[in-house]
């Protein structure tokens, strides 16, 4: 039953050699063994993307679905079974772009769903246009003369939208975005963790070495998660370094907690063959 | 003397309860073994206009409405001024002289009895407010008709028992000195009455509530949608129920999320539905097209009114029956349904579980505004014979003893067996991608074929040469009316009154679009000695369709595009008209 490679599959990823997306896939692949978990008790549900590919390369129930849409699925498929571990996983793109309304939404309704974003600055399946995490000036084909949009804050976007588990990964570090991982999933409700990623077909310029220069973890800053205002100072920290980490843990009620109709078995596993509707109809006279 | 035929329409601003007041009037009837229509029409605003609602009463089944009014009653001037002329000569209008500004010499000498009753004293007198006008032009109404007032109480109670006790001693209390003053002062010059008549318990229902029912009785275990007149009741019926019947309702942000979540509910195992109009729909198309591409049951309501964009938004039409046959880009399989009334909303929406689990594929109801909102009575429907079918799937046992489980597996029917997430051994990936057997990315000139066929195969063997249509009448009748959806109603109604007129015409209904009853349709057009296509929209998309899928060409349309349901005396004409003309062939293409 521990088999250590049960999440591996057999296919290889199509990711370009070096891609940021290997450490994510390894770092959630390791916390869901921390975890003790099995791949069929996992769903992870994916946007459109270089990183929405990531279901095929994980062994574990899959659904990748529409560009920017992952988060919506996934909480279909944890309301509908509350026992499934339900990650969702986006690119910055696909979840800062065309899901933004999602994200924010899934922040104030807590699901308890893992939110990766896979956030590297650029779109790199579509080949290297500015993403909503690309810096002003980002030159790409669709902003060839620089972009004009600045880019936003997402954890602080996180925040204020009610999240109450917002953290920032980097793909470098696999311990550090492995433990960050396994603490999302245990966090009762929403749980976002955006993940620094490199993208080295495309951002070069942000390559591995860049990063390591500049992250650092807010653990040994002595941060303390539990303050709001502090958490959001941290975002908004104009060092020139990149701090990782859980920036703010809070507790609200869950989604589910809120549902008396899942303190039963989950609704995916419940007989309807004899559902009577004769009261409904009475109603009716 | 007329008994228990009434064509009867209370009106006014939007905000003074216009629908409650109809629907406690079309309730009175039913209970009183009646049947009852009742039609609103409403603009998209909350507070000021005009509102109405038609009721229209029988001791046989009623189909729709008529333009002709027996009692017209305005709780404004601006409902006089729109309706005066829908009043028939002998008809009533019941108003407020007091309070009213509008010129009634003319309607008095058309014969129309003027029935003015002081309102505004009575509510003064009863010690209540505005709330309080629809209740009053009810009693005054059921006075007039010399109806039981013991039932107008008995349902007066039902309807106001929740605001409290005042409310409803105010509303009982007003409705009685209206009733009275009605009964004592005018009644005996009025032709029209209402009385009880023994008949079977009845429900008073609107095909909403007929198709939420359905998908109740079907197990549907997670629902979400967003607002959207006219299938936001659907929304809220179903919030109302979700804790009794143990189905999680989600009001989501927006039409793709709820499409989504209903997705991923539908994923999980759970039977799942979302509902919306076209505007909705438009924005749940990619949706569509991944439940079509990762075959997994979703049902989609799609409850049309007049567009292009926004549109009428609270009014009526038929016109979004192409759209919904070819949404979402790509080909895949999609079960088009339109159910013609609240029982076949009832039935077809149970159905359509059956249908996405069985075929894997995404099945859409096409509702509209009249159907969806509309008012008829029903006995309550009988549920035997209504079983469930949970299509091919997996359990833990069974994927045990397969050596390798392939979600997507080629199978000669093209179905493939679903494992339910959660289930050991059944580990897969949906992908909105082009994907192999085990639902891998996969972008192989044979696989891709293949897969396409596979998908594509899986509803031929859904026969629908029984349940996708239904003629009404005779074959070789002179005149074969051709309709779908709401239209049934107002054309069956037409067709029951021109048999007994003693002409020759029948209708052929059509319920199933996709896959659409071919053959069937083809030997009924075939026979048929002369075709009219009756339809709520403007270019005939019905015709189209038949053309497409039979070659059968039909030149002849009537088309309604007002965002106004027919009503039976209008089509009746035009039925008329052409019942006599000499029979004319249908050109074939």
């Amino acid at each position: 039953m521990d088999n250590p490679a049960r999440f591996n599959t057999e296919a290889k990823p199509t990711w370009c050699p070096g891609c940021g997306n290997f450490g994510i896939q390894n770092a959630l692949k390791k916390a869901l063994r921390s975890l003790d978990l099995q791949p069929h008790e996992v769903v992870i549900s994916s946007g459109i993307g270089c990183s929405g590919k990531i279901p095929h390369w994980i062994n574990a129930y899959g659904f990748h679905g529409l560009h920017g849409r992952a988060l919506p699925v996934a909480a279909g498929a944890k309301l509908a079974n509350h026992k499934l571990v339900t990650i969702a996983e986006g690119g910055d793109g696909d979840g800062y772009s065309e899901g933004m309304g999602h994200f924010v939404h899934a922040c104030r309704r807590n699901v308890d769903i893992t939110y990766l974003v896979h956030n590297n600055g650029v779109y790199g399946l579509t080949t290297g246009q500015v993403s909503p995490t690309g810096d002003r000036g980002f030159v790409s084909s669709t902003t060839p003369h620089g972009a004009l949009e600045s880019p936003f804050h997402p954890l602080a976007l996180a925040i204020a939208a009610g999240a109450t588990f917002v953290a920032r990964g980097f793909s470098g570090d696999l311990e550090g975005l492995g433990e960050l991982i396994a603490a999302g999933v245990r966090h009762p409700g929403f749980s976002f963790i955006d993940v620094l990623q490199v993208c080295v077909s495309f951002n070069p310029s942000k390559s591995f070495k860049w990063y390591q220069e500049r992250v650092y973890n807010l653990e040994d800053e002595g941060h303390d998660p539990t303050d709001r205002m502090k958490a959001l100072e941290m975002v908004f920290r104009n060092d020139g370094r990149l701090p990782t980490g859980l920036f703010y843990r809070g507790s609200a009620p869950t989604h589910e907690e809120g549902l008396p109709q899942l303190s039963a078995e989950p609704l995916a596993v419940q007989d309807v063959t004899n559902i009577d509707v004769t009261q409904l109809m009475e109603e009716l006279v | 003397m007329i008994t228990n035929e009434l064509s009867f329409m209370v009106g006014g601003a939007a905000g003074l309860g216009i629908k409650t007041g109809g629907l406690i009037f079309a309730r009175l009837c039913s209970r009183a073994g009646l049947h009852v229509f009742g039609n609103v029409e409403y603009p998209s605003i909350i507070r000021g206009d005009h509102n109405s609602y038609q009721v229209m009463v029988s001791e046989k089944r009623v189909f729709g409405h008529v333009r002709a009014l027996d009692i017209l009653l305005a709780l404004d001037d601006l409902c006089i001024e729109l309706h005066r002329d829908e009043i028939r000569p002998g008809g009533a209008l019941i108003y407020d002289a007091a309070k009213s500004k509008a010129d009634v010499k003319e309607l008095e000498g058309r014969g129309i009895l003027l029935v003015s009753l002081p309102f505004q004293s009575m509510i003064q007198e009863a010690g209540g407010g505005q709330r309080l006008l629809n209740t009053v032009g009810i009693g005054a109404t059921m006075g007039l008709l010399r109806f039981d007032f013991d039932a107008i109480a008995a349902t007066l109670k039902d309807a106001f028992a929740r605001h409290g006790e005042d409310a409803l001693k105010q509303n009982l209390d007003v409705a009685r000195r209206a009733y009275e003053a009605a009964a004592e002062g005018f009644a005996d010059r009025f032709d029209v009455t209402l009385e009880k008549r023994a008949a079977p318990r009845r429900m008073l229902l609107t095909g909403n509530e007929a198709l939420a029912m359905g998908a109740v009785k079907a197990g549907v275990k997670f629902y979400a949608g967003y607002p959207m007149t006219p299938s936001s009741s659907i929304l809220s019926y179903m919030a109302k129920h979700e804790r009794e019947f143990g189905v999680v309702v989600k009001h989501a942000e927006d039409e793709i999320s709820a499409a989504g979540m209903a997705l991923g509910a539908a994923f999980a195992g759970a039977r799942s539905m979302t509902a919306t109009s076209g505007g909705g729909f438009s924005l749940m198309c990619e949706f569509v097209g991944a439940a079509g591409m990762t075959e997994t049951p979703l049902v989609v309501v799609e409850s049309q009114r007049p567009g292009p964009s926004t549109g009428l938004p609270t009014r009526t039409e038929q016109s979004d029956l192409k759209f919904v046959l070819s949404a979402s880009q790509g080909e895949f399989p999609r079960i088009v349904i339109a159910p013609g009334d609240p029982e076949e909303s009832f039935r077809l929406a149970f159905e359509s579980f059956n249908l996405a689990e069985r075929y894997q594929t995404p099945v859409i109801l096409l509702m509209d505004k009249h159907l969806s909102e509309s008012t008829w009575t029903y006995e309550p429907f009988d549920c035997q014979g209504m079983r469930i079918d949970r299509g091919q799937r997996l359990d833990e046992a069974a994927l045990g003893s397969m050596d390798e489980y392939k979600r997507y597996v080629f199978t000669p029917s093209g179905i493939s067996p679903m494992a339910r997430p959660g289930t050991p051994g059944g580990v897969f990936v949906a992908t909105g991608d082009e994907h192999d057997e085990h639902g891998h990315i996969c972008e192989d000139e044979s696989t891709r074929s293949r897969m396409m066929e596979k998908r594509l195969r899986k509803i031929d063997s859904l026969d629908v040469s029984e349940c996708g249509w239904r003629l009404y009448g005779d074959r070789e009748a002179a005149l074969t009316v051709v309709g779908w959806g709401s239209t049934t109603a107002p054309i069956r109604g037409v067709v029951d009154l021109l048999e007994r007129e003693g002409a020759s015409v029948s209708f052929l209904q059509i319920i199933y679009m996709n896959p659409f009853p071919e053959k069937p349709v083809a030997d009924v057009l075939g026979q048929a000695r002369r075709i009219v296509v009756v339809e709520n929209n403007a270019t005939g998309q019905l015709a189209d369709v038949i053309r497409e899928r039979t070659g059968v060409r039909i030149e002849d349309t009537l088309l309604k595009y007002s965002g106004r349901q027919w009503l039976l005396d209008e089509l009746a004409d035009l039925i008329r008209e052409r019942l006599q003309e000499a029979p004319r062939k249908p050109h074939s293409a």
